[in-house]
């Protein structure tokens, strides 16, 4: 049976009062994931689940506070969805399935916390962290999903996150988790729990404070000036035939404006220009890299090749001489809101006015070679949301890219997302120890270091443009030469071993209380 | 008896054809044996539209726009009284030096809000393999205005206009645009020991500008004394100014005017 909650007489029954924590945690994991400056709460954000969890309560009861905790985390984080276009039913349907089945993970979270509470506090507190993660990493193939991860929330505070460079994301993640797990265990048996609290808090800290100190100043052709241009054109406005020369008039503006700091690569947002391109890319673009003297790298929409031809959400660089390459295509349009339908239901929604995505799924990125006087740079280039998927980036780290550029627009989606949004690539830069521009169309737009340190930013609400000198990448990182694995490995082993070790000790205890040993039982079993 | 339009279409949609027809005649357009005036464009008053305000019409400039991908591969070719010379001179190290004369080009000033890409095509010699068979000695074309002896830079919208060669250009846009003449598109300069070159820049429109743009350029390059000078005579040999609206429909063909080549030693 649950035991008595302290608040128990203001919330009423014990079932009660567990559905309300994981709702309360919901909340606090909104509250640090969403909105700025507020990171910090991560680190007490699961403590009421936990706590609620820590009394053992039946599996049914854990498993809803699981689902309020999630459901409340990501109806609140996702709310920007139903308004992020034209075609709200689709978009409001979309939300209120998303919602529910994200919050599935974490409703598994609970109820498997509440039965590894029944090997003990110890096995409880050491299982907890891992469990998050592996709830991460179970709805990680969702863009959406994949955009809550603990460690981003820390992402405003460069010496937090550099645990990225060594298991990224999910390493930050497990940490805080361990907080917060560690925070419930010195509350029950605080002598016992506050050094490992400790240890837990300074060490980590202190890797972070060390890592995160700028590196010496790189040869002059190790470094690189980027020039961003921010354009704030209104979701309303974009793509609108009668405003395209308006538009490519700020941005050839914006542009010129930057040429007196002698930038290396210009980069505009992403579908900055308006006009559908051929497969190869818009040849109206290398005429205009070719007129500023620059590389241009931009986001556009184009038509690639094969049957049934479909619509990209790319990017391309035009070089000054003129030529023009396809950079990067997005390799996960946001589903439903981006992605063309692929199966029959989905087409018949399109032709229902359901289903607004147009986009299809582009190949793997590759590193692509910018010319610059200094020698040319490898350039790794993600678009929108791809830079929430770690592997990406760290693809083309291992590919070589020196820089990565991330081309974004969310205009539609509200100013909390695109500063989350700018706060999964500051992390993404700390994993791979590169710089990492992110240029958006209604910002904010960021030049960060390899140290995850943001260098100079535009601000959302204006136009305008901006440069920046960066380091060239540093020495691949362990979470670049090892990847995710050794994470994801610790993530489901440590439970699914503590777990392994309760049922062999409950087992042991069964035998040893029917006073005979197991080779009692194999003698018997033998007869 | 020739066609009032001196061009023809490749592939137009009805609609902007019998637009451009209507534009080839109201401007007088003729066929390169009629150009003996001069300038088809000389005698055109400020007022009379140009091409694209004739292609727009009363409807907005975006209504004409791209909804599909691609570059155009046909051209609206005027022809016009500017000339290009290829004046060549032996150095002393054995090398020539030449100097690519555009003189007496005038065309009416675009009154179409929009940005543009002029394209100037030019043959320079080329190699039997097709590699390039010159050294520019100058890194870009600036059209000038006044005479030789007292010119300054030709400002629009308050800038100097800077041709630089568009490599990129030359591959993504010349191979759809060299052809059929008769459909539109540049002759093959194949077997003249020339090959077209493309210099652009983008312009946006300036709406305080003239009625008429004028000017002169010069590009100055060097060769070995195995290259001769383009056979003035040979119908194919021209050079054009393209005024290319990139966001419009590729179906629309630019505004293009061919320039002769003129025979150095001719008066």
């Amino acid at each position: 049976m649950p035991s008595p909650h302290p608040l128990g007489p203001l919330l009423g029954r014990a079932s009660d009062w567990t559905l309300w924590a994981g709702a309360l945690s919901g909340l606090l994991l909104a509250l640090a994931l969403v909105p700025r400056g507020t990171g910090p709460l991560s680190f007490v954000a699961l403590v009421p689940l936990l706590a609620a969890l820590e009394s053992a309560p039946p599996p049914g009861l854990a498993l809803r506070a699981g689902f309020a905790c999630g459901l409340v985390l990501f109806l609140l984080g996702g709310a920007w969805v139903p308004f992020a276009g034209t075609q709200r039913l689709g978009l409001l349907l979309t939300y209120l399935l998303f919602a529910p089945v994200l919050a599935l993970p974490v409703a598994g979270f609970a109820l498997a916390a509440a039965w590894l509470r029944r090997f003990g506090q110890t096995t409880f507190l050491v299982a907890t962290p891992a469990l998050w993660v592996t709830t991460e990493l179970a709805r990680y193939s969702s863009e959406l999903g994949s955009q809550f991860h603990l460690g981003y929330s820390l992402a405003d505070h460069p010496a937090l996150i550099q645990l990225a460079a060594l298991g990224g994301v999910h390493l930050v993640s497990l940490w805080i988790a361990a907080v917060n797990a560690t925070l419930v265990g010195a509350a029950l048996a605080p002598r016992r729990v506050f050094p490992a609290l400790l240890g837990l808090v300074v060490l980590p800290c202190a890797f972070g404070a060390a890592a995160s100190r700028a590196a010496p100043q790189a040869a002059p052709e190790r470094r690189i000036t980027v020039a961003g241009v921010q354009p704030e054109v209104r979701a309303h406005e974009r793509h609108v035939p009668e405003r395209f020369d308006d538009h490519l008039r700020e941005l050839l503006g914006l542009s010129e404006r930057t040429l007196g700091d002698r930038p290396d690569l210009i980069v505009w947002p992403e579908s900055a220009f308006e006009r559908l391109s051929p497969a190869a890319g818009a040849p109206f673009l290398g005429a205009i890299a070719h007129h500023l003297g620059v590389p241009l790298l931009s986001g556009v929409w184009r038509l690639a090749q094969g049957e049934p031809a479909s619509l990209r959400n790319s990017s391309v660089l035009a070089t000054p001489d003129g030529a023009v390459i396809v950079a990067a295509d997005k390799v996960n349009p946001i589903w439903v809101y981006e992605s063309a339908p692929r199966s029959p239901l989905g087409r018949r929604l399109a032709a229902a006015g359901i289903w607004p995505g147009r986009f299809g799924a582009g190949p793997i990125p590759d590193v692509l070679l910018v010319p610059r006087p200094a020698g040319p740079i490898r350039l790794g280039v993600l678009v929108c949301v791809d830079t929430t998927y770690p592997e990406l980036a760290r693809d083309l780290r291992r590919r070589g890219a020196e820089i990565l550029v991330t081309v974004a627009n969310e205009a539609d989606l509200g100013p909390l997302t695109s500063a989350l949004q700018a706060r999964i690539a500051r992390v993404r830069a700390v994993e791979s120890r590169v710089p990492l521009v992110r240029v958006a169309n209604t910002g904010p737009s960021e030049w960060i270091d390899a140290r995850g340190r943001v260098v100079a930013s535009m601000e959302p609400g204006a136009s305008g443009a901006g440069t920046a000198n960066l380091d060239l990448g540093e020495d691949a990182p362990p979470y670049v030469r090892f990847g995710g694995a050794p994470v994801s490995t610790l993530a489901i082993a440590t439970p699914a071993f503590l777990a392994a070790l309760g049922l062999a000790r409950q087992k042991r205890r069964a035998l040893r209380g029917r006073g005979r040993s197991p080779l009692n039982l194999i003698e018997e079993n033998c007869v | 008896m020739r066609s009032p339009c001196g061009f023809a279409l490749r592939g137009f949609v009805s609609r902007a054809a019998t637009a451009v027809c209507l534009v080839g005649g109201a401007l007088g357009w003729t066929g390169p044996a009629e150009a003996g005036d001069g300038n088809a464009m000389v005698g055109v008053g400020a007022s009379s539209p140009t091409y694209y305000q004739q292609m727009v019409g009363s409807q907005p400039l975006a209504a004409l726009e791209s909804v599909s991908p691609g570059v155009p591969t046909a051209l609206a070719i005027a022809n016009c009284s500017a000339t290009v010379e290829y004046l060549h001179t032996a150095q002393p190290d054995g090398s020539v030096e030449w100097d690519a004369l555009v003189q007496g080009f005038q065309r009416n000033h675009e009154r179409v809000n929009a940005v543009y890409d002029m394209v100037f095509v030019l043959p320079l010699p080329t190699a039997p393999s097709g590699a390039a068979a010159f050294t520019p000695l100058d890194s870009a074309i600036v059209p000038q205005v006044g005479t030789q002896a007292a010119s300054v830079p030709l400002l629009y919208g308050g800038e100097p206009i800077v041709l630089k060669r568009n490599v990129g250009l030359e591959k993504s846009l010349l191979p759809g645009l060299v052809g059929d003449p008769s459909q539109g598109q540049l002759p093959s300069l194949e077997g003249t020991g020339y090959g077209y070159t493309l210099w652009d820049t983008i312009v946006q429109y300036d709406p305080d500008y003239g009625p008429t743009i004028q000017g002169w350029a010069s590009f100055h390059y060097a060769t070995d004394t195995t290259v001769r000078p383009p056979v003035a005579s040979d119908a194919r040999m021209k050079a054009y100014l393209i005024t290319w609206i990139p966001t419009l429909n590729p179906n629309i063909p630019p505004y293009t005017v061919r320039l002769a080549v003129k025979d150095p030693s001719a008066p």
